[in-house]
């Protein structure tokens, strides 16, 4: 059993995994914005790379990891309301076009501030748990206390995510204000308040993912940290379809194993070719996404 | 309807992610070759003033620790204009963020190496002066040698700069890569006669000038991987985890690195995830240790950097004898705008003792060309000198037929987060051919210019 445990293919899967769950946590956070606002948000990585600076920057001030976390999450949903407030309530109803240049050029914005204010130095942050892989038999095996921490949290965002969305009263007024605002404005639904919500939400489990992705010690906390993990996680949102938040978990889970085995077998350098040539062709064939179910709701 | 405006919506949404992923964003709005309309000889010089200029990584993955080299050597420039200049003349350092040539992911919104070089024509310079790195230069050589415009001390250890018939107004700085990977083979062959060797580098002339070095010193690799800075980028560091993993699979006992900090931070982060500690050896340009311990600074283990070897051309911070040390901390302590907090206990990081080096080399190199000089004549005054008080461990020299620059160096260990220590002192030359051989350095450069002091 132990050399299959600590085999190549084993190390890539779980590898793949662990890599994974953050594009789909990223998916995620496309899919929620998308869902509620019908924008695809290009500041998704940038809003909690600066959520994550606010509340993990107390680092320095002596406060412990996880009251950090916690500061970092609330600056997360604060950044989400007030972007979708100032920045993007002007822009529904506008050219698809529109919101898009605005999301970049505040991604730009973003990333500059925060290289004035906190520089483009990695920041180390401490990592809660242990970022070293088990050894099995003096070999490493493809999981960390960290990675299974990682996989353990996204499930968890996962299924907070969805029972919100499926079992609450808040859940179904989210949904219907982003499926039919103006049924849901008279029926009572204060729509502009789900509008901003959806945007806290998102912004939130960015800034989870940041953490994530930052507390590893390997790359540390950078204004640009979150622009290649975005990238993947686009490509899962729009592989799996911007609708459907379990197409965007599967996806992103899919294309994490998938670029870690054309990482090992291939080459490392092809790893963005293939992750782009996903994109190509699931949009030449099911440009709607593997999982949407959009067709139903045809107007 | 919903069906159409999502397929329009992803098909934008691709376009947009290949443009800032893979399109160089840059585009130019000043016209290249703008020659200079004042009223003056030398474009780029007045009678109190000459303006330089260089290209360098603010933003991106290369910026860790790269961005301190050229403000270091501003640092030096602003020392000299307090001490009123040279000649009369005040240095004007005018440094554009090019993101190591890499926009788009890590730096979107960055021009790239050719806009900003552009737009540094334009000012106009006199010259360039430690423009960084190895594949942004090459990209601009062409168009500076069209413009005429001196590309002097490129920051890179590239042999691309020795190219004095096809580039006549380019110079190097560094010993280059080529060198400094024969002096690593010979340490090698000495010190692990019967390992096995393989070899990480940047897929680019940086790690094939490394590889061809480490084959001229008689090491041949069994393992060689090169890595894409593209790749390192969008990955966050990831992509070099295969590739450490393969060295573990392969059993390689001697791993050397021709990475920049940020690939070196990755690759010692995969080795480390893995339980893998081979003997590092890693190429100056990407082994300083305040720069590569910055991501392990709150982990719970030390260092993993500690204990690898490298190469200098410099004196190292142990070196308290050397009187440059003490001069670079008071010119970066005087300069508190770009080294807030800088003072006497402070560490001076081998990116910043590089570019107090070069840029002492281009304040003397101006000395030399006296109060009135050209282009030709200061690039004249450049190959017919040599510089023996500089803060490199052997002189500057160049000649009409060789621009590569510094020629020798120690080998180093990383002796803490923040320390490089020489391994035994003893001082190297060589040179970039595969049968040059390697020598003990004949003469050291010593002492500081007393104008300079």
């Amino acid at each position: 059993m132990d050399p299959f445990l600590t085999s190549r293919i084993m190390t890539d899967l779980l590898g793949g995994l662990t890599n994974g769950v953050v594009y789909g946590l990223v998916a995620l956070s496309l899919v929620l914005v998308w869902r509620s606002t019908g924008i695809l948000n290009f500041a998704q990585g940038a809003m909690p790379m600066v959520a994550t600076y606010l509340g993990m920057g107390l680092l320095s001030y002596n406060l412990s990891y996880w009251p950090c976390v916690a500061v970092a999450i609330v600056a997360g949903f604060t950044i989400g309301g007030i972007t979708e407030r100032v920045l993007v309530r002007g822009l529904y109803g506008k050219p698809e076009i529109n919101p898009i240049v605005v999301m970049v050029g505040f991604l730009i914005v973003l990333e500059a501030v925060a290289a004035a204010v906190w520089s483009t130095k990695p920041r180390g942050l401490p990592s809660p748990f242990s970022a070293i892989d088990w050894q099995i038999g003096g070999k490493p095996f493809g999981l960390s206390d960290f990675s299974v921490f990682e996989i353990l949290t996204a499930i968890g965002v996962m299924a907070v995510i969805a029972a919100l969305f499926r079992f609450t009263k808040l859940g179904l007024q989210l949904r219907a204000s982003a499926i039919a605002p103006e049924v849901s404005r008279l029926l009572g639904v204060r729509v502009g308040r789900m509008l901003t919500l959806g945007w806290m939400l998102s912004t939130a489990v960015g800034t989870i993912t940041t953490i994530l992705v930052a507390s590893n010690y390997f790359t540390g906390l950078t204004p640009q940290v979150m622009d290649g993990v975005f990238a993947f996680g686009f490509i899962a949102a729009a592989v799996g379809g911007l609708d459907s938040p379990v197409g965007s978990i599967v996806a992103g889970v899919s294309i994490g194993i998938i670029l870690q085995f054309v990482g090992d077998y291939l080459n490392s350098n092809d790893i963005i070719l293939t992750a782009l040539l996903i994109l190509v062709v699931s949009l030449m064939v099911r440009p709607n996404g593997l999982f949407t179910r959009s067709s139903a709701r045809r107007v | 309807m919903v069906t159409a405006r999502r397929c329009r919506l992803a098909t934008t949404g691709t376009a947009i992610l290949l443009c800032l992923g893979l399109v160089t964003t840059g585009t130019s709005i000043v016209t290249a070759g703008a020659t200079t309309k004042h009223a003056v000889k030398v474009p780029g010089v007045t009678a109190n003033k000459i303006t330089i200029g260089a290209t360098v990584p603010l933003t991106g993955i290369a910026s860790a620790g790269y961005s301190d080299a050229a403000k270091a050597a501003n640092a030096v420039f602003k020392y000299i204009n307090h001490k009123g200049g040279v000649f009369g003349r005040k240095i004007n350092y005018v440094q554009k963020d090019d993101c190591y040539g890499t926009p788009g992911f890590g730096c979107t919104g960055v021009p790239n190496t050719v806009t900003q070089t552009k737009a540094l024509l334009a000012l106009p310079v006199f010259a360039t002066v430690g423009s960084l790195g190895t594949p942004t230069q090459d990209s601009v050589r062409s168009l500076l040698r069209a413009n005429k415009v001196p590309q002097l001390f490129v920051n890179s250890g590239s042999t691309d700069w020795n190219s004095p018939g096809a580039y006549p107004s380019l110079f190097g700085w560094q010993i280059n890569y080529h060198a400094e990977g024969k002096i690593f083979a010979q340490y090698i062959k000495t010190t692990y006669p019967t390992a096995n060797t393989c070899f990480l580098g940047q897929a680019d002339d940086f790690g094939s000038d490394g590889l061809a070095g480490i084959l001229a010193g008689g090491i041949a690799p069994s393992d060689t991987q090169l890595y894409t800075v593209g790749g390192l980028v969008v990955s966050g560091g990831a992509s070099v985890g295969p590739y450490v993993a393969k060295f573990l699979a392969d059993k390689c006992d001697v791993v050397v690195l021709y990475t920049i900090p940020g690939a070196t931070d990755a690759v010692l982060g995969a080795a480390l995830k893995i339980g893998y500690s081979p003997h590092w050896i890693i190429s100056n340009v990407g082994s300083d240790p305040v720069t590569v311990d910055e991501p392990f600074a709150k982990a719970p283990f030390p260092d993993p950097e500690i204990g690898a070897v490298s190469f200098s051309y410099l004196h190292t911070t142990t070196d308290t004898g050397n009187p440059w040390l003490a001069w670079t901390t008071k010119v970066l302590t005087a300069d508190q705008t770009d080294f807030p907090g800088f003072g006497a206990n402070s560490v001076i990081t081998g990116n910043m003792a590089n570019g107090i080096g070069w840029g002492v080399s281009f304040v003397e190199a101006l000395k030399a060309a006296g109060k009135n000089f050209t282009r030709a004549s200061f690039l004249n005054t450049l190959t017919h000198t040599t510089f023996s008080q500089t803060p490199s461990l052997t002189p500057l020299r160049y000649t009409p037929g060789n621009h590569q620059g510094l020629n020798g160096g120690f080998l180093t260990v990383v002796k803490s987060a923040t320390t490089l220590a020489p391994i035994n002192g003893q001082v190297f030359t060589t040179d970039a051919t595969n049968s040059g051989p390697i020598k003990p350095a004949t003469s050291l450069s010593s002492g500081i210019p007393s104008w300079l002091k």
